[in-house]
């Protein structure tokens, strides 16, 4: 009797506790408190900041900037200078098709945009890459026409903090907060704060296997093409910029250079001109003078890449795709 | 559902015992096994509903011939040949209809150690091994729920008496302790340890196209480390599950990668699969040989490893993978009779690296997809060498060798659950060997409890049993 007493009195403690410490800390926001008043949580909840600051903007914004994290460091002061636009930069962590047409819907709210710039990774087309859990406890969501039914619900048992990762999100919180900073600080208008050199250009992982394009995000996208038609602003998209190593692994394997080139299709089929970053043109471009790593460019070669696009002389590492 | 879900572990179980045991309580024998069997069917049909029906025919029609076989009668020996084609002919249908022409139809669930275990029956009857008047005796022995998918595959006669004791009625809480802790530790080896192997697996195997070196080793191995967690991790469960029932089931393993030779690997995995093998296809094949010497004996051995190989499924995997090993217990023999030995460092090196590279042929859907892996394990796709302190592969390159990126922290995560479980392995001592000296103290119920807390967090993923697909 006594080992089954022990055993469930160590099970319950330790379960409640760390099941109880994971709904103090909320790592992924799920709830909507800050407990302890932390400056950040596990997941940097970028968008709620960012949404935020879209909401209650003092400056009337008339280009806004989409992406991923890779599109983190386009400054919108070079946006600015090249379009004589007043931008945004509303890029956000693992952001998908998902966040950008609830951020245009989000956007027209407020502003009457001219221009919308989106970056594009090869990994955000795909079915296999699921829309960040950030997303649906942001206020985003509610611009998302269709949100699945189990991510409108938070309940007590809710699945993804009855986790391994949760556990460990949470005390990455707790020592994050009390040991080191937060390692993303969003400025006026979106923009990142500008880092140090990277030491080293490593390669990011990378998952774009079994690539299939989900078809309810180009769905997504083709709506967004035309709020641009009806609202009348332009959408510019481009192919985030890789390392050449990082590309290489791509294209020298035949499966995923076929892929490659399906994302890529995909684009031009919705948006008509996409600018195509992810080719072997890139490979001047690749160091850490122009990389933090394999697939973020650093603020200098992202103003490059604006150059490119908007600036009157363009020195052509970006390819122009049309149908 | 399976035994690593919360529905199991909260709801199925613990209502499965009570209701065992209390009707046993009040003396309610056979409603108490009209409960196990009951339970039994809806754990088997929580699956799929349609899978119900054959595994109720099929100890419907292996009950009564098994029944019959204990009659007087002139025909006993057809009836059991009848009994035989009708499990053989069911397990062919369900698993090699595919191969000639049919539609490929889904293997029901637990078919394959179902049908082998009613075998096990009907032979052990036709020999006046086992005899069993009572229908209901002989569904809970089918159909107990902890060894029904995935067996392990056991004996009529060293099952029934355990359920029959009057002893064994009675709830008893140093064998639920036992079985408390046996199925801890094999939710932990499936939970914790083989779906860690089995997402550095699943790429090299699914995914790419071609793999380096490196790739191609972590691959083969991340599977040889999946498929022993993953397959032992089950039978614990079942083991721990029966303990509670106060049944004890016979263990599948002991220490695989402790053999020295490819005859000890077999006689330490799927222990039971091997003893059913050489109980009734072995022993049979070499009766049935003209004469019985070592030749013989040596092609019946091959013989029957080749039909266990090929009673996984119906593919050419199955079949080099069968006769792979027929081939290696064969050369054993050989050795074994010429008295020829490695020294014992190298014997375990050949023996692991043998299975190592025939669970590649194992678990890769076609041979092409095996050849990839075997030929990246050769070094003859390259060899990408990490940034390890070094920045170029200088000369190597004209051989092959290229510099890849760093390593990331998945990967110094997977050398440190190498170098882990292959400590575990080798230093401690298996599940069967700490059932053995288990004390239920306070400690140990610690230890257990908090490796069930971290299983229940771990467990919320979607993942099933390999053995599930045999």
């Amino acid at each position: 009797m006594r080992f089954i007493l022990a055993f469930a009195l160590t099970a319950t403690f330790l379960a409640s506790a760390l099941y109880g410490l994971i709904l103090a800390v909320d790592p992924y926001n799920k709830f909507g408190h800050n407990l302890f008043g932390f400056e950040t949580k596990a997941v940097d909840f970028a968008r709620e900041n960012k949404f935020n600051q879209v909401e209650h903007g003092k400056k009337d914004y008339t280009a806004f900037i989409m992406g991923s994290s890779s599109a983190h460091r386009y400054m919108t002061k070079e946006l600015n200078r090249l379009t004589g636009l007043v931008s945004y930069n509303y890029s956000t962590q693992s952001a998908t098709p998902e966040d950008y047409i609830a951020m245009t819907r989000h956007i027209l709210t407020k502003y009457k945009p001219k221009l919308i710039l989106i970056s594009f990774g090869f990994e955000e087309l795909s079915t296999q890459t699921k829309a960040d859990d950030m997303f649906f406890s942001s206020p985003l969501k509610n611009y998302l026409e269709e949100v699945p039914a189990e991510e409108l619900e938070t309940n007590l048992f809710n699945n993804s903090y009855l986790t391994l990762e949760a556990i460990a999100d949470s005390f990455k919180v707790i020592w994050v907060n009390l040991f080191g900073k937060a390692l993303h600080a969003y400025l006026e208008d979106g923009d990142h704060i500008v880092e140090k050199r990277a030491k080293k250009l490593k390669v990011s992982q990378f998952g774009y296997a079994n690539f299939e394009i989900d078809q309810k995000r180009m769905g997504y996208l083709k709506t967004l093409k035309e709020l641009g038609t009806t609202h009348g602003f332009n959408v510019v998209v481009f192919t985030s910029p890789l390392s050449l190593e990082h590309l290489n692994k791509i294209i020298n394997d035949p499966v995923l250079n076929a892929s490659h080139q399906k994302f890529k299709s995909a684009l031009v089929d919705v948006f008509g001109v996409v600018w195509d970053f992810q080719t072997p043109a890139i490979a001047p471009y690749n160091s850490t003078e122009y990389f933090m790593d394999s697939n973020h460019p650093n603020h200098h070669f992202s103003t490059m890449v604006l150059e490119e696009m908007f600036g009157a002389n363009r020195i052509g590492f970006g390819k122009i795709l049309k149908k | 559902m399976l035994f690593n879900s919360y529905a199991f572990i909260f709801a199925f179980l613990p209502v499965a015992l009570m209701g065992y045991f209390t009707l046993n309580h009040f003396k309610q024998i056979t409603m108490g096994k009209y409960w196990l069997v009951a339970a039994s069917l809806y754990f088997y049909s929580y699956w799929n509903v349609k899978n119900l029906p054959l595994l109720l025919t099929s100890i419907v029609v292996n009950y009564f011939i098994g029944h019959y076989l204990h009659k007087n009668i002139s025909w006993k020996k057809t009836l059991f040949q009848l009994g035989l084609v009708f499990n053989i002919g069911l397990l062919c249908f369900f698993k090699y209809a595919g191969l000639v022409g049919f539609a490929q139809i889904a293997l029901p669930l637990g078919l394959s150690f179902y049908t082998l275990q009613q075998i096990g029956f009907l032979v052990d009857s036709y020999e006046g091994l086992a005899e069993e008047k009572s229908f209901l005796d002989y569904a809970v022995f089918v159909s107990f729920f902890p060894q029904l998918i995935s067996g392990p595959i056991v004996h009529y006669q060293m099952m029934m008496p355990q359920i029959e004791s009057a002893e064994n009625k009675r709830f008893k809480l140093d064998q639920f302790s036992l079985g408390l802790f046996v199925f801890c530790i094999g939710l932990t080896k499936k939970v914790l340890i083989s779906e860690a192997f089995a997402t550095w697996a699943k790429p090299g195997f699914d995914e790419h196209t071609t793999l380096d070196f490196l790739l191609a080793w972590k691959t083969s191995l991340s599977y040889t480390f999946q498929l022993y967690f993953d397959f032992s991790g089950y039978t614990d469960m079942a083991i721990g599950i029966g303990h509670m029932f106060n049944v004890k089931l016979p263990h599948n393993f002991n220490s695989p990668f402790k053999s020295k030779s490819v005859i000890e690997f077999w006689s330490r995995w799927h222990m039971s699969l091997s003893q059913f093998i050489n109980t009734y296809i072995f022993t049979p094949l070499v009766r049935a040989m003209p004469k019985i010497n070592f030749r013989n004996t040596m092609i019946a051995t091959f013989l029957a490893m080749f039909i266990a190989g090929v009673w996984h499924g119906a593919g050419w995997t199955f079949v080099v993978y069968g006769a792979l090993h027929g081939a290696a217990l064969v050369v054993n023999h050989i050795r074994k009779k010429k008295k020829k030995k490695f020294p014992g460092w190298l014997s375990w090196f050949i023996t692991f690296n043998f299975i190592n590279i025939t669970f590649v042929i194992f678990r890769a859907k076609t041979l092409a997809d095996a050849g990839k892996v075997l030929i990246g394990m050769m070094g003859l796709s390259g060899v990408v060498v990490p940034k390890l302190g070094i920045k170029s592969v200088g000369a190597l390159k004209e051989y092959g060798f290229k510099m890849g990126s760093y390593l990331y922290p998945d990967d110094y995560f997977l050398i440190i659950m190498f170098l882990g479980t292959s400590w575990v392995l080798y230093k401690f001592r298996n599940t069967s060997e700490l059932e053995k000296t288990f004390k239920p103290d306070t400690r140990i119920a610690i230890y257990c409890g908090i490796a069930f807390v971290f299983c229940l967090f771990g467990m919320n993923r979607i993942t099933e049993f390999i053995y599930f697909n045999f």
